[in-house]
């Protein structure tokens, strides 16, 4: 995990990206237990109370579950919740940037979609 | 719950014209970080040793769950102040040391002060006036990690120590408040090393508590905008800016306000600030 | 259990004093052999010079040891440290100096009876007043114990007294105390000393007749004279300088 804590987002809320992604990676496996808020707030020397309610944030968007006395696991089907919300989230995140990025740099509609093509076909040749 | 209450604490020392602290108000709530920060001379170690009842108040009292701390055994071992100075005996051995302070509370964290010792590996049998500085310093910080006191006060508790050490204490103090959560006052200089394990900021400034806020509420109203400068100045109508720079047409303006409701401009960067620049800005403010 | 953690901490760091004045004592009494060598001396002399200077080895040390006594704002620290009141830590301090007067007085009270034991039993202050007082030794042993006792605690409760009063001040104002002590030491021991002022003691003595008075405090009297006044009367002085004690005790402060 990485934490830049110059972006303008609370930094409870990057634990919950930080930790979403590690899901959405697989790098926490769904089912398998996750670090727990102290060890979290030990490594990155954050308040334990902002790891909590990073977490939390997680637990209530039903990615994480609290078993009780024993810790904090991945939910089953969390990866597909993940990736249903970033695809909802894909053109606000990326397109719309994209779009406002290309304008700046004075690039056409025609001239994004040829690069978008040759990003692929360049994906393609490589595999 | 346990608190402290800071309640008109006025301090004037004799032959100096104006006071140190004028009227200082404000509360510690129990199982807390506060970052206590001010100016060098600003009165946050007077502010602290009044508070354990180690000097008194020239006006105002300190309360503890509403009782005044003064000559009150009850509400004073509940509150351990770590100051600069040495307060123990310079000739005795560490180990003699820790077996007082073992002596003097009831449930002292032994296996505590045994895990700190390793891993700052201090050597217990040398007399604490032979220690280096930033042993001797080391030597305060375990005890005021392992006595079983609610309000833990901590007066610059890093000065001296190398990178390696400050880690051990900065992961130390969030273990033992994880596993046994009590309320830490720290006072430092070096913000950007404690500015994620504090949950409130309370500032010191001209006599008087300029800042009291949760960590969290300040982080979401600080901000530095940078961008082309007809852009952010007009994002920015009638917001009162803290401190702005320009370089050509380029400019930053750090501010401490919700963002505008209007819509970003494109050209436009938002970035939170640091807890250190911002402080650091309030304190440069104060003074014009 | 603060108050007695306290007091054994104190303790602990208040016995090497003991031993400072028996090095102390030790060191005098060499000194006084040494200068007899270089005279021409018998071993008889030298023996007897023994014999006195033996004598002031038991004042020697209280001297040394109410030195330590008076060092004050070392236990403030380590009390107030340790989250107690100054009135915890007064009482802390008063359990620390009777258990201390009483470590000091068992080494003055054997080399008292050491001395005894060579034969100079008049320089010693109790025999001197109460040599009389009971025909048995035990008693008259655990009367000697206490009356050295009383008299030790009082001094050491004044020492701490002085010392606690001069830790609430400022090095000019610890300077101004320390020299008022001085020339108040040099006024004393120049009315004792010279002729003409002892003169005038004496006579003020005679006119408010404070031997009688003495006696009466002292419970002296020529035939069968018994030390419990005299007791009684040291254990009210300590009480009233551990009630000054803890007067300025509450007023000292951490100092920056």
């Amino acid at each position: 995990m990485q934490f830049d804590f110059n972006s303008p987002e609370p930094i409870f809320i990057q634990v919950a990206t930080q930790l979403e992604d590690a899901i959405f990676t697989g790098a926490f496996q769904e089912g398998a237990q996750i670090p727990s808020t102290t060890e979290i707030s030990k490594q990155f020397k954050i308040n334990p109370a902002t790891v909590l309610k990073g977490m939390n944030m997680l637990v209530n968007n039903e990615l994480l579950e609290k078993r009780r006395g024993r810790g904090t696991f991945v939910k089953q089907g969390a990866q597909e919740i993940i990736i249903k919300r970033r695809q909802e989230h894909f053109y606000n995140d990326y397109i719309l940037n994209l779009i406002n990025e290309s304008k700046k740099l004075h690039l056409s509609e025609d001239d994004i979609l040829t690069l978008v093509k040759r990003g692929y076909d360049n994906e393609q040749d490589r595999s | 719950m346990s608190k402290i209450e800071v309640r008109h604490l006025a301090k004037r020392f004799k032959f100096s014209k104006q006071p140190l602290l004028s009227e200082v108000n404000f509360t510690l709530n129990e199982n807390e970080i506060y970052g206590l920060f001010g100016e060098n001379g600003a009165g946050k170690s007077t502010l602290m040793s009044m508070i354990a009842d180690y000097n008194r108040p020239s006006a105002g009292e300190v309360l503890y769950d509403g009782e005044n701390v003064h000559e009150n055994d009850v509400a004073l071992s509940e509150i351990y102040f770590m100051n600069q100075d040495n307060m123990y005996p310079k000739k005795d051995k560490v180990r003699q040391i820790f077996a007082f302070v073992e002596s003097m509370y009831e449930d002292y964290d032994v296996e505590l002060q045994d895990k700190l010792v390793k891993e700052f590996k201090l050597d217990v049998n040398q007399k604490l006036n032979k220690l280096s500085t930033g042993y001797q310093s080391i030597v305060k910080i375990i005890i005021s990690l392992c006595v079983p006191c609610k309000f833990v006060l901590l007066d610059e508790p890093t000065l001296g120590l190398d990178a390696r050490n400050r880690e051990v204490f900065q992961r130390n103090l969030i273990e033992t408040y994880s596993e046994n959560p009590r309320t830490f006052v720290i006072s430092t200089h070096i913000i950007d090393e404690i500015d994620r394990i504090i949950s409130d900021v309370i500032l010191l400034q001209d006599g008087v508590i300029k800042m009291n806020e949760n960590l969290e509420d300040i982080a979401s109203k600080s901000y530095s905008i940078s961008g082309p400068a007809e852009d952010v100045d007009s994002y920015l109508q009638g917001i009162s800016v803290l401190e702005e720079e320009q370089l050509g047409r380029y400019k930053t303006v750090h501010f401490m306000d919700q963002l505008p409701q209007r819509e970003v401009p494109a050209s436009v960067d938002i970035e939170q600030m640091k807890l250190q620049k911002l402080l650091v800005y309030i304190m440069d403010r104060g003074e014009k | 259990m603060k108050k007695k953690a306290l007091a054994k901490q104190y303790l602990h760091d208040f016995i090497p004093f003991i031993w400072y004045g028996i090095i102390v004592a030790i060191v005098y009494i060499l000194f006084a052999l040494l200068t007899d060598v270089n005279t021409a001396s018998t071993a008889a002399t030298i023996k007897e010079d023994l014999k006195e200077t033996f004598v002031l080895s038991p004042y020697l040390i209280t001297l040394v040891t109410m030195l330590g006594i008076s060092f004050n704002y070392h236990r403030f620290q380590v009390a107030l440290q340790n989250g107690v009141s100054r009135k915890t830590f007064w009482k802390a301090k008063m359990l620390f100096i009777v258990k201390a007067a009483f470590l000091v007085n068992v080494v003055n009270v054997f080399l008292g009876l050491l001395n005894v034991m060579m034969g100079h039993e008049q320089t010693y202050a109790y025999y001197q007043l109460f040599g009389k007082a009971f025909s048995n030794m035990f008693l008259q042993s655990i009367f000697m114990f206490i009356t050295d006792y009383v008299v030790l605690l009082f001094i050491f409760i004044a020492m701490n007294t002085f010392g606690t009063i001069a830790s609430l001040m400022n090095r000019i104002g610890k300077s101004i105390f320390y020299s008022i002590g001085v020339v108040f030491y040099i006024f004393f021991t120049n009315l004792l000393t010279q002729y003409g002022s002892q003169k005038i003691i004496s006579k003020f003595y005679a006119r408010i007749n404070g031997e009688a008075i003495l006696n009466f405090i002292f419970g002296v009297d020529r035939y069968h004279s018994k030390p419990f006044a005299l007791i009684g009367v040291f254990i009210i002085l300590s009480i009233i300088a551990a009630g000054f004690n803890l007067l300025f005790t509450r007023l000292e402060q951490v100092k920056r």
